[in-house]
Formats: structure tokens, sequence, C-alpha cells
């Protein structure tokens, strides 16, 4: 996070972590097509010629809030192959908040497992605090068979303190829904750490309100409910 | 006089990438979040070229700034004329400073908080359109387009001739029509398309610029910790290492511990065999021998474990002397005498006469031949043969196959050349580089048939290197084997 009142600018950089072939790229693409161009740039995907992730994806977000403030929003993707491991250390450094991707067929659970367990480790080699940095979990590949099931991932929502979305990203579902509570919990962390409300006046419903406005108003009236929702959130910390 | 500080550019990019490269455990993610500027960012000179093909297809200049205010391009079109004319004069000259100023950093207005292009006309007349340049929210510079004189326009404004009145109407107007006239659709149009032009440009560079940073860092992170895990590595080798310097230690221990109460076993058994304690009598002799013999044997294996365990251990100390081989080799014979005389195998010494002195330590070049003698001994069959010889030799040392002896050629060396010959079993070439290793066996089998440790020939070995000298050995299976020592004069 870049916080600089002076030049009116806040920069948030939210990353989306996860096993290889889980999704993440799929959901930078869908976020491109689905948000206004007046709001987002160019999607720029470092990427090998078969389409896996090399360095990272790159969906720059971008708005003005009334009070002045130009938020500038980074989304970040990491390559979820093996081998790049000191590639997803360096891209996830600095986030305000992570999107987990998890893909949700069965025989994906040790790859899951796995990537949770190398971002902790990453969280902690970078200097992020995972107890106090916000994740989001995403169980991607809703439309594959042998998943886990919707009663099984209903459980674990009661009981694990993420906020948990189920997604078919191929499709675009789920995509928002994922973006939109890892920018609230990002900006909340935020807010915890400077006064961007007296400064501003941009509290979170303010902040989350000017991002939906530029949204589709389908979207932006089904995330505002969901939002809503979110207003008493199960927490932000793992 | 205090030095200019360091050029921008290149050379402070250069030692940014040095540090990271030496900063141990970078983890820095911050490479991304940085500001870019323009400069930076793109090909000044291919930049230059490609709105110059813009400027001459649609006949318009184009100037670019970069947040700065440095000048990145500058083509100019049609107007140059014009505009040298003008200069010439102080009060032209002065109003065309004042606009240029303006057209670098007057700042724009911004709706939706985008800045937004405006237009500013010229004294003379003509319009000039400066465009922002923002790249994902951020201003990276402005882009100037023209003079051109917007069409509507009949020609230069009458305020022109008031501000200098040595300003010639009839010139003037002349070289007007060098200068573009264009419609405002026109500027647009090209404004459009540069606007995406420049996008790419922007994109693109920025692309390569990301990429190349991220390999770098992501390059120098693996580095770091392939150099951590080198490290631990070397530590966990140390740890190894002391641990088997304390096992060589117990090892050195208990041998003395073992010896000392040995060697009291052997004396009292040569005791009661001179008969200090009365005289022996038929099978009580035969056993009191037995035990010395047996006490002997077992002395010297724990001789040879000791022996081993110092040379491991890093504390074998020679007493350096300079001696007279000759009677040294003559004296090691006489351990195999008797187990010659038991095996019928015919031993030869061939020492050459006035071998030189050499500078050493006389009990272990004993023992080194000693121990290539029992060696022999207890793989030469029955009647078979053994030679001790011994002469001067000049020569190279054998070629360790892989250092630089192979291609700049051993010098030659002066030596004591001792080899001891056998028509034992012979080693197979496959063992012939291991049987100097400590507890080596050529197999199993042969503990059993022949006895001993396996630590004779790496107590040759380690003595010998303690010598600065060399042992090697050439060997036939089944026709015997040929122990070469040499040791420097
Ligand atoms: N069936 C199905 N396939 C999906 C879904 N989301 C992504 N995929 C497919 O999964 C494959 C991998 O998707 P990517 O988005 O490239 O995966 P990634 O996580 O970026 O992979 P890396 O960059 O290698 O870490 C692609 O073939 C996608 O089309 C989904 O919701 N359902
Ligand atoms: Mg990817």
């Amino acid at each position: 996070m870049q916080y600089n009142p002076g030049q009116r600018e806040l920069t948030l950089k939210v990353v989306y972590y996860g096993p290889a072939l889980s999704g993440k790229t799929t959901n930078l693409q869908m976020l491109h097509q689905l948000l206004d161009p007046q709001v987002r740039g160019r999607l720029m995907s470092l990427d090998t010629a078969d389409d896996r992730t090399l360095f990272f994806d790159l969906l720059p977000v971008f708005f003005h809030t009334y009070g002045g403030l130009k938020i500038k929003i980074k989304v970040y993707t990491v390559p979820g192959q093996v081998m790049h491991h000191s590639t997803r250390r360096i891209v996830l450094s600095g986030a305000d908040a992570v999107a987990f991707i998890a893909d949700s067929q069965l025989s994906e659970t040790r790859a899951n497992t796995d990537a949770w367990n190398s971002m902790i480790e990453n969280m902690r080699e970078t200097a992020l605090d995972p107890t106090a940095t916000p994740v989001v979990l995403q169980f991607n590949k809703r439309d594959m068979p042998h998943v886990r099931s919707d009663a099984d991932i209903d459980a674990l929502r009661a009981s694990a303190p993420h906020q948990i979305f189920t997604a078919t990203a191929i499709r675009g579902e789920g995509v928002l829904e994922t973006l939109c509570s890892l920018l609230q919990q990002a900006f909340r962390r935020v807010a915890q750490q400077h006064d961007v409300e007296a400064t501003f006046g941009l509290g979170e419903a303010e902040f989350l309100r000017t991002f939906l406005e530029r949204l589709a108003p389908a979207h932006a009236d089904r995330l505002a409910s969901l939002l809503a929702m979110g207003d008493a959130p199960r927490g932000g910390t793992p | 006089m205090t030095s200019p500080p360091p050029p921008p550019g290149p050379t402070t990019r250069a030692s940014a990438v040095q540090e990271s490269l030496t900063r141990p455990r970078a983890v820095d993610g911050t490479v991304l979040d940085k500001r870019v500027a323009m400069v930076d960012l793109i090909d000044a000179d291919s930049f230059r070229d490609l709105l110059s093909s813009f400027s001459d297809l649609y006949r318009v200049g184009i100037k670019v700034f970069d947040d700065a205010g440095n000048r990145m391009v500058d083509v100019r079109v049609g107007n140059s004329a014009l505009c040298g004319y003008l200069w010439e004069f102080g009060g032209t000259r002065q109003a065309c400073t004042k606009l240029v100023t303006g057209l670098k950093n007057d700042a724009f207005a911004a709706r939706d908080g985008l800045p937004q292009p405006h237009i500013v006309d010229c004294f003379t007349g003509l319009r000039y359109v400066v465009v922002p340049l923002v790249y994902e929210g951020d201003a990276m510079g402005r882009l100037i387009l023209g003079p051109y004189l917007p069409a509507d326009r009949p020609g230069l404004a009458e305020q022109l001739y008031s501000i200098d009145s040595r300003v010639e109407r009839q010139r003037a107007e002349l070289l007007l029509e060098r200068v573009r006239r264009a419609p405002e659709d026109v500027i647009g149009k090209v404004l459009t398309q540069l606007g995406r032009v420049i996008d790419v440009v922007l994109h693109t560079s920025m692309r390569q610029l990301l990429t190349s940073q991220l390999h770098i860092m992501s390059v120098t992170t693996s580095y770091h910790e392939l150099e951590e895990r080198a490290r631990q590595l070397r530590e966990q080798n140390e740890k190894l290492q002391e641990l088997d310097k304390m096992k060589s230690n117990f090892l050195a221990t208990v041998s003395h511990e073992l010896r000392t109460p040995l060697t009291s076993v052997i004396g009292y058994s040569e005791m009661l065999l001179e008969g200090i304690a009365g005289n022996l009598v038929g099978e009580q002799r035969d056993f009191v021998q037995t035990i010395k013999e047996k006490g002997a044997s077992l002395l010297a294996l724990i001789t040879q474990l000791l022996d081993a365990s110092r040379a491991e251990s890093g504390n074998l100390s020679l007493q350096i002397v300079e001696f007279d081989p000759t009677p040294v080799l003559a004296g090691a014979t006489t351990s195999i005498v008797p187990q010659c005389a038991k095996k019928k195998i015919e031993l030869t010494v061939d020492l050459a006469p006035g071998l030189p002195v050499l500078k050493g330590d006389r009990d272990k070049v004993g023992n080194i031949v000693v121990n290539l003698l029992g060696n022999a001994m207890k793989f030469t069959p029955q009647g078979g043969r053994i030679t001790l010889s011994a002469q001067r030799w000049s020569g190279p040392r054998p070629p360790r196959g892989n250092d630089c002896q192979a291609l700049f050629g051993v010098p030659a060396e002066d030596f004591v050349r001792i080899v001891v010959q056998d028509t034992g079993i012979g080693i197979p070439a496959d063992k012939v580089g291991r049987v100097f290793e400590r507890f080596y066996q050529v197999d199993d089998s042969s503990t059993r048939e022949f006895g001993g440790t396996g630590l004779g020939l790496a107590i040759v070995k380690s003595f010998v290197d303690a010598h600065r000298g060399e042992v090697f050995v050439e060997s036939v299976v089944g026709e015997g084997s040929r122990f070469t020592v040499l040791l420097p004069v």
C-alpha cells in the first residue's frame, strides 16, 4: 500500500495466489471483461507461449472518489507452477489482501494444501503478517465433476475465519464477488493504519459505493447486497 | 571543490541492480510499485522516428515533454520559417517565449479526476492542442500538436502587427503559406490515432521493463536462496567433520587403553617362557608360547588401528631426522623372515648401494615397508616370491588426472624408489584405485581367508602422504602386485 495524502493518492495491492492452473489468470481475464474500461487499464500478462503465467498478470484498476482521492488498485496474479517460487514471493510482497484461488476438484486437494502452506511461508518471508493480512478464499471450477460439495463448502464457511466464495471463473461467475470482498478487506486494513476518512471523507461504505458505481447496474446491485452482508463480516484474519 | 553528483540514468540503474545483487535475502516487491519516468520507459530515438512519421503524414508539428518538463520529441513542420522570422523582433520573441512556457507547464483541468486536453491559441492566430499523456491514471507527460491554422480562420491575427511594429505583413503572410491549414475534425482524428499508438507504446515498454526487472529480481532471489542452502550444507559438513574427528580421538584413546594391559600380558608370557617363575614343561610351554604369539598379533592389530586413527584425525606427528634408508629397509625385512620360512616364500632384497640420505621419520618409513611386506606376505601363496628393492630414481610423479599436470607436464624430481613385488593373487583393475582406502578389502572373503583389518595400506598411504611422497600399485590378477613408493630426497 502507498498512501500519499499530499498527492491525494492511495495505491492498493491485491494478489491472486493459488496452485498451478487453478484459474488465477482466468479470474483476471474475466475482471478485465467485466469492468468498465473507464476504471481499468490493460491486462498485462507476462506469460509463456502456452499461457502459463511466467512472472505475473497485472490488471490496474483506478477511480476517483468524491473527496478527490485517486484510488489505484493493482491486481496481480502469481505464477502457480512450483518452480516459480521466488517470483511468487516477489509478487506477493507488500500485498494488502490476498485472494486464494483453490481448484474445487477433489483431485487437487493436495495441490491446494501445498499452495496454501507456501503462501503462509512466503508471507512470513516477506514480512507480511499471515494473521493480519486478509485472505479471501475462492473455490473455482464449480462446473467440473468430482468437486467439493456445496454442503462441504457451506460447512467451511460457517467455521473458517475467511470470506469464502464459489466461482466458475471461466464463465465469469463469482469473479466480481471475490474482487469486491478483497477490495473491501484491503481497504479496511488501510483504514486501520491511516485516517483516510478524516482526510478525504472516505469510509469503507463510500469506497465500495464509488467502485460499484463504475460497474454495470446489474452487477452493482448484486454486489451491493452481497457487501451489505459483508458489513458484518466474519472477520478478515486467518 | 565538491565533485559533481553522479549522472542520472543508466549508471544509477546499474548500481541499483548491483546493490540488489549484493543485498542479502532480497525479497522486494517494491520493484513493481515504482513510478517510472517516461524517459526511462521509452527509447527516445524510436519514439521520435514514430512521431516523425505521424508528423509527415499529417504535416503537423509534434512535441512531447515528460512529466518533469524534459523535451523528448520535437518535430517541426512548416512553421519554422514563420516562427524564425517572428523570433527576430523583441516584442514577438517575448510573446513567443511566454506562449511556449505556458504550453510546457500550464496545468490541465481535471474532469472526474482525469486531466483533460486543452487548446492554446498563439498570438499569431495559429493554434496548438495540448494533450496529457496518461498511463493507467498516472500523468506521464504531455503531447503538443501544432501549430496549425484552424480552417475557419482567414489568416494571421491582426494583433500580431501591434505586438511589434517591425513585423512586415507581406513577409509574414508569405511565410504563413507553408503552415498547415487544418479543419478541427482532422486534428481530432490525428489526436485519437496518436493517443492509441502512444498508449500501446507505453504499455509495451512497461511490460518490457517489468519483465526484465522481475527477471533480475527472481534470479537474484534464487541466487540468495541457493547461497543460503550452500551455507547450511557447509555448516553441516563442518559438524560432520568434527564428529569424525571425535570418533578418531575416541578410537585412539581406546586403542591406547587396550595396548597397555596387552603389553603386560606379552611381557609376563615372555618372563614365563624365560623360566623366571620356574621352568615350564611340555604343553605348558606350548600354551604360553601361543598366548605370547596371539598377544603379539593382537598388539600389532591394535597398533595399526591406533596409527590409522591418528593419521585420520590429523594427529600424525613426524619425528623428522636425516637418516640412511638402507638399514631401515633391511631391518624391516626381519619382521617377515620367519613367516617366509614357514610359507616357503622366497624373499629377495635388492638395495642399490649408496642410497641418498632421506629426511623424514625413520620409524614411519620402516613402518611403510613393514606394512607393504606384510600385505605381500598375506596374499602370496606357498612357494611364491617377494622382492624388496630400492634405488635412487629421477622422474615425474604419476599424473593425477584431474589437475593441470596433464596440460603443462610434470617436472622431474629426485626420489628414493622402494618397490615391493609379489607373486600373489593380484588386484582386479577396477579395485586398484581403492586399495588405499581405510577398511577396504578387495572382497569380503579375503578378510576371512587372509585376516587383517584392511588398514595396512591406508596407513602406508597416510605415512607416504605425510612425507609428501607417492605410492601406487600395478597389478595383474593371478600374477602378482607391485607396490611402488616414491619418497622425495
Ligand atoms: N472448467 C473450468 N476451467 C477453468 C475454470 N477457470 C479456469 N479454467 C481453466 O483452467 C486452466 C488454467 O487456468 P489459468 O487461469 O491459466 O490458471 P492459473 O492459475 O493462472 O495457472 P498458472 O498461471 O500456471 O498458475 C485454463 O485452461 C482455464 O480455461 C473454471 O471455472 N472451470
Ligand atoms: Mg496464470
